[in-house]
């Protein structure tokens, strides 16, 4: 097994709405290796993008240790949380959440924006990550210029750019065709096998996960008894 | 800056809210700059110049027409007039007779003119001069300057009214409010012509301003049946009244201000908290992408602040040009309107504070969003 990049251990997670406490999540125990392909599935409202966001440092446990690179992220303040996510984590979301007013080129370019890389570097990452996912001829399209499939491979050219060591998509293909979902999974393949990405993906569509290394299932905030990490035939190429 | 692109396009992210912004800000810096010319153009106009003191007597017939110089001690006679001097206008040509060549020249009394023209700013040793040489000239500085004229030129005027050609000498040259005028000796022109011995007009300087209207009829009727009678006006005399009225218009004009300004405020927050609103998951975005609560402040606060930054140039900028391009006087009651720079750059400080107020809210909104929440909102 390889080294063990995420560890989670007895995170419990509860929202408070008008004095009750709603659980999500509880005591989850969870390690994932660096190089992984991970799907997570399961009903809707069990917990799956809320496992996700501890897991990328936008939520913090209610309780329990959540510990990436051997960082507890959890005890990072707002602002390290902040520098933390932007050199670690890339986000892909599911309505992709480009910015309209920027281009591609300007969408992908916003978290260099953060470092002290000069123009010109900036300029050269960028055209990296565009060729990554194919689209260096769509710099200059805004986003209603763009197909949904396009879309999202540029805000996956986004979450790239920095060269962060995690992905984290929440069902990346949920408003695809099944086309572009297969082009934005391939891609997300050739991510995780060539550029040694580790993904962690919420997906509804055992299609979607049958690209993942493994599946972990989560029911009612508990990862599911027979779950664990299991392998799935790759069915794909 | 690297983020300026990021904030130009958010800018004209929503083209006609952003310029309904610009415009309703620019309109709001526009009256607030135009209801402070109205204040700062009374008050320079207002300033003590020494015409409220002064009243004016010629002919009841016409300017051209004459009096005896006897009149002077006469009136000088009256109760609350302190000084009185004779003054002609003569109406020479200097050099070509042209338009552009035509300035207001008078021969006066050369000792009593300073008592009664007491705002005329001179040195000390250059009234002596001209008050000394029977051929001396005093020129207003403005004057001076049309024509680069120094102290001893020789100015030589043609009379077109008075057969007289006086060959002057400019030994003074005074500042003050009307500083267009030529001044010399009536000798001179009484001695040219064999001591006609006739005034065109008298100035009268009173020992108060509220003695005008006394000493006005008193004049008058003083020579009303003589073979001729006087008419005799203030100066300034709606601007003497004015200037007592000047407090409470000032403070009507500040209250109205207040109020636009701050009406425009609101509008301009409204605007602004809508379209950050609008924006709550883009911003929740970047701040998953790791900006900081204190950039995404300043993001917003600074887009809001150059929107309206952008109004108070324009209605600060567009008042001083409307102004000085139509040289509207509001029908002579504000001579002279000028919005001045402190007015533009009171109107640059107002729109910028507009600015601030309007975005400080959705700022710290945008600094304080929840990424999970936000991102919630779409999936
Ligand atoms: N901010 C919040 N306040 C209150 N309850 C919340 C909040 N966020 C999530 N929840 C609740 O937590 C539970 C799990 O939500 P979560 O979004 O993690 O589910 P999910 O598995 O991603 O569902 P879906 O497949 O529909 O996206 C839900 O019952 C949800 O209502
Ligand atoms: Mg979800």
């Amino acid at each position: 097994m390889a080294e063990t990049l995420i560890e989670l251990a007895r995170v419990t997670k509860h929202y408070k709405r008008d004095a009750i406490e709603i659980p999500v999540l509880d005591e989850v125990t969870l390690d994932i290796a660096r190089g992984e392909f991970l799907a997570l599935m399961g009903p809707s409202g069990s917990g799956k993008t809320t496992l996700l966001n501890l897991i990328a440092g936008i939520d913090r446990p209610s309780s329990g240790k959540v510990v990436v690179e051997n960082k507890d992220i959890a005890r990072l303040n707002e602002k390290e949380l902040a520098r933390w996510r932007a050199r670690h984590v890339g986000f892909i979301f599911q309505l992709y959440n480009l910015i309209p007013v920027l281009n591609a080129f300007e969408n992908v370019e916003l978290p260099l924006l953060l470092t002290s890389l000069s123009k010109k570097k900036r300029r050269d990452h960028v055209m990296t990550a565009l060729s990554v996912v194919g689209l260096e001829e769509r710099v200059n399209h805004y986003p209603r210029q763009l197909s949904g499939g396009q879309e999202q491979r540029v805000a996956i050219a986004r979450a790239i750019v920095t060269d962060p060591t995690l992905l984290v998509a929440d069902e990346p293909t949920g408003d695809l065709d099944a086309k572009s979902a297969d082009e934005i999974l391939d891609l997300m393949k050739r991510l995780n096998e060539e550029f040694d990405k580790t993904i962690i993906m919420v997906t509804h569509d055992p299609h979607a996960a049958g690209y993942a290394h493994s599946v972990l299932h989560l029911e009612k905030g508990v990862l599911s008894k027979t779950g664990g990490v299991y392998e799935v035939p790759t069915a794909h190429n | 800056m690297k983020y300026l692109r990021l904030i130009i396009k958010n800018i004209g992210r929503n083209k006609r809210r952003t310029v309904l912004t610009v415009l309703s800000v620019s309109v709001s810096v526009f009256l607030l700059a135009t209801m402070r010319s109205v204040i700062t153009t009374l008050d320079s106009n207002s300033k003590p110049s020494g015409a409220e003191l002064r009243v004016i007597v010629r002919r009841n017939t016409s300017l051209v027409d004459a009096m005896p110089e006897s009149y002077g001690d006469k009136i000088a006679q009256i109760p609350g007039v302190r000084v009185v001097t004779p003054a002609n206008w003569f109406g020479g040509i200097y050099k070509e007779d042209r338009p552009q060549n035509f300035f207001a020249q008078f021969y006066v009394d050369a000792k009593t003119i300073f008592d009664v023209q007491s705002e005329y700013q001179v040195p000390d040793s250059e009234k002596a001069a001209f008050q000394q040489e029977r051929t001396a000239a005093m020129a207003g500085r403005a004057l001076a300057d049309k024509y680069h004229w120094k102290v001893g030129d020789v100015i030589e005027l043609k009379g077109a009214i008075y057969p007289v050609n006086p060959r002057l000498t400019l030994r003074a040259i005074y500042t003050g409010p009307q500083d267009n005028a030529l001044f010399f000796h009536r000798e001179y022109v009484e001695e040219a012509m064999g001591r006609p011995g006739t005034v065109g007009t008298y100035r009268v300087r009173l020992d108060s301003p509220e003695s005008a209207p006394n000493v006005m009829e008193a004049i008058d009727r003083m020579f009303a049946n003589s073979p001729a009678p006087t008419k005799t006006e203030t100066e300034a005399a709606f601007q003497a009244s004015f200037v007592s009225m000047l407090g409470n218009v000032k403070g009507l004009i500040m209250g109205i201000g207040i109020v636009v300004v701050f009406t425009i405020s609101l509008i301009a927050a409204n605007t602004m908290a809508m379209s950050a609103r609008e924006r709550f998951t883009e911003l929740a975005v970047m701040k998953a992408l790791g900006f900081r609560p204190g950039l995404l402040l300043t993001l917003v606060l600074t887009e809001a602040i150059a929107i309206s930054l952008i109004g108070g140039l324009v209605g600060a900028l567009g008042a001083k040009f409307l102004y000085k391009v139509t040289k509207v006087d509001f029908f002579g009651f504000l001579q002279n309107f000028d919005v001045t720079t402190s007015t533009v750059i009171v109107g640059l400080v107002v729109s910028a504070l507009i600015g601030l107020f309007s975005g400080g809210v959705p700022a710290i909104n945008a600094a304080r969003i929840k990424i999970v929440d936000g991102l919630r909102r779409v999936a």
